[in-house]
């Protein structure tokens, strides 16, 4: 099962951020089912813990710009998920949060260039991504392996010890490859 | 949440209200009215029928002129949005963005700048299943200009029915244009949705077509009872 999660507090944005995920999943045609975690869902650690446990890969969503109410949920339960995540944007913040790590004061609006740092399966090349945030992941005690750069700061991500990616930008809007690629993991 | 809905008297902004009524309460349209046929941020065609719209919707207008000049476009946005803020007291913008990251980026800017909500419910909906999506929501629309090849004078002022939609699909098919108009192929005019309290009846309008483009402009048009 695939699990995308929604870190929308607002169910409008939902069709923003959520839906057009599910559209690149579904429109994969995979053996597997697709279930989708509603903001409600998050905010109950056993049932999103129990969901988790029957997905083999998650995928955690973003939210709109001034959407910050993910950042009071207790993400803990991600920190020893096994099976490949995608957090984007919110969803990498998400990531961050299980494993203490802080995120930084960072405006990004637009398309804007990301380039590669180091070989990855889900980016291969320097492309254009739509970027929408506030703040970025202080990968300062190298918690994470950085795999991508927007303006010298890491957009793309990876945990060290699991296949956890953090994707600072939308692939959803330039670059649904990556998502793609993810599912392939 | 209270919201302004950027509205361009078309079918995407029409069916973003329509989506934005189901969960929150739209108190106001905002319209940025631009000299520019060319603007790459608001459509053009009819943008004076707006003011009729927002009668026909039971919504206020809040509208300002602009030069439609490619960055100060961004601060007329602007001047509008801090408009409706003050005088509705809104929490946030819905917009009928689908695929254009120039003016999403921007719109997302603007509400940023003023602390709003920006909801985009359309965003990177299958154009096809937007197209149709709009005629089953019950929302009557009309082509009001053409800018592609493929599109001639016979499109002009014809409603967005289910036969118009199997011509445009067929069409994107046969000549890659976008169904949904999103290319800039065509624009659209709305006479009537659900949401609408009045419909809008066209008393005169004229059309005009050169080269590969044509407008169909709305001279004179009235509210009539449903």
């Amino acid at each position: 099962m695939i699990l995308i999660v929604s870190t929308c507090s607002d169910k409008l944005s939902e069709a923003e951020f959520v839906e057009p995920v599910l559209a690149i999943v579904s429109g994969k045609r995979l053996d597997e089912r697709v279930s989708i975690a509603a903001f409600d869902s998050i905010s109950d650690k056993e049932r999103i813990s129990a969901l988790a446990q029957s997905a083999e890969r998650i995928i955690i969503c973003g939210t709109a710009l001034k959407d910050f109410e993910y950042l009071a949920v207790d993400w803990s339960w991600l920190c020893n998920v096994r099976v490949p995540v995608l957090g984007i944007c919110a969803g990498a913040h998400a990531i961050a949060k299980s494993c203490r790590v802080s995120l930084s004061e960072d405006l990004a609006i637009g398309p804007c260039l990301v380039k590669v740092l180091k070989e990855n399966p889900l980016l291969s090349s320097d492309s254009s991504a739509y970027f929408l945030h506030q703040k970025s992941v202080d990968n300062s005690d190298e918690m994470f392996i950085s795999l991508a750069f927007r303006e010298g700061r890491a957009c793309l991500l990876k945990r060290k010890d699991l296949p956890h990616y953090l994707c600072l930008f939308h692939p959803e809007v330039l670059n649904p490859d990556i998502v793609e690629n993810f599912l392939k993991l | 949440m209270r919201l302004a809905v950027l509205y361009s008297g078309g079918k995407d902004s029409t069916l973003a209200l329509m989506r934005a009524m189901e969960l929150h309460e739209p108190v106001c349209l905002i319209s940025v009215i631009s000299e520019n046929p060319h603007s790459y941020m608001y459509h053009t065609p009819n943008i004076d029928m707006t003011a009729l719209q927002s009668r026909a919707l039971g919504l206020p207008l809040v509208s300002v002129d602009t030069k439609g000049e490619k960055e100060y476009e961004l601060e007329d946005l602007k001047r509008v949005a801090r408009l409706a803020k003050e005088k509705y007291q809104i929490d946030g913008i819905v917009t009928g963005a689908v695929r254009s990251t120039y003016q999403a980026s921007r719109v997302q800017r603007v509400c940023h700048s003023l602390d709003l909500w920006c909801f985009n419910p359309l965003w990177l909906k299958d154009q096809e299943e937007l197209l149709k999506e709009v005629v089953r929501s019950g929302i009557s629309a009309i082509i009001s200009s053409v800018a592609a090849e493929s599109l001639d004078e016979s499109f002009l002022g014809k409603r967005i029915d289910d036969r118009m939609v199997a011509r445009l699909v067929e069409l994107s098919r046969s000549k890659g244009i976008n169904p949904a108009g999103e290319g800039g192929e065509f624009e659209s005019t709305v006479l009537d949705a659900p949401v609408f309290k009045k419909r809008i009846e066209i008393l005169r309008a004229k059309s005009s077509f050169k080269g590969n483009s044509g407008l169909y402009h709305i001279e004179n048009a009235r509210l009539c009872e449903k």
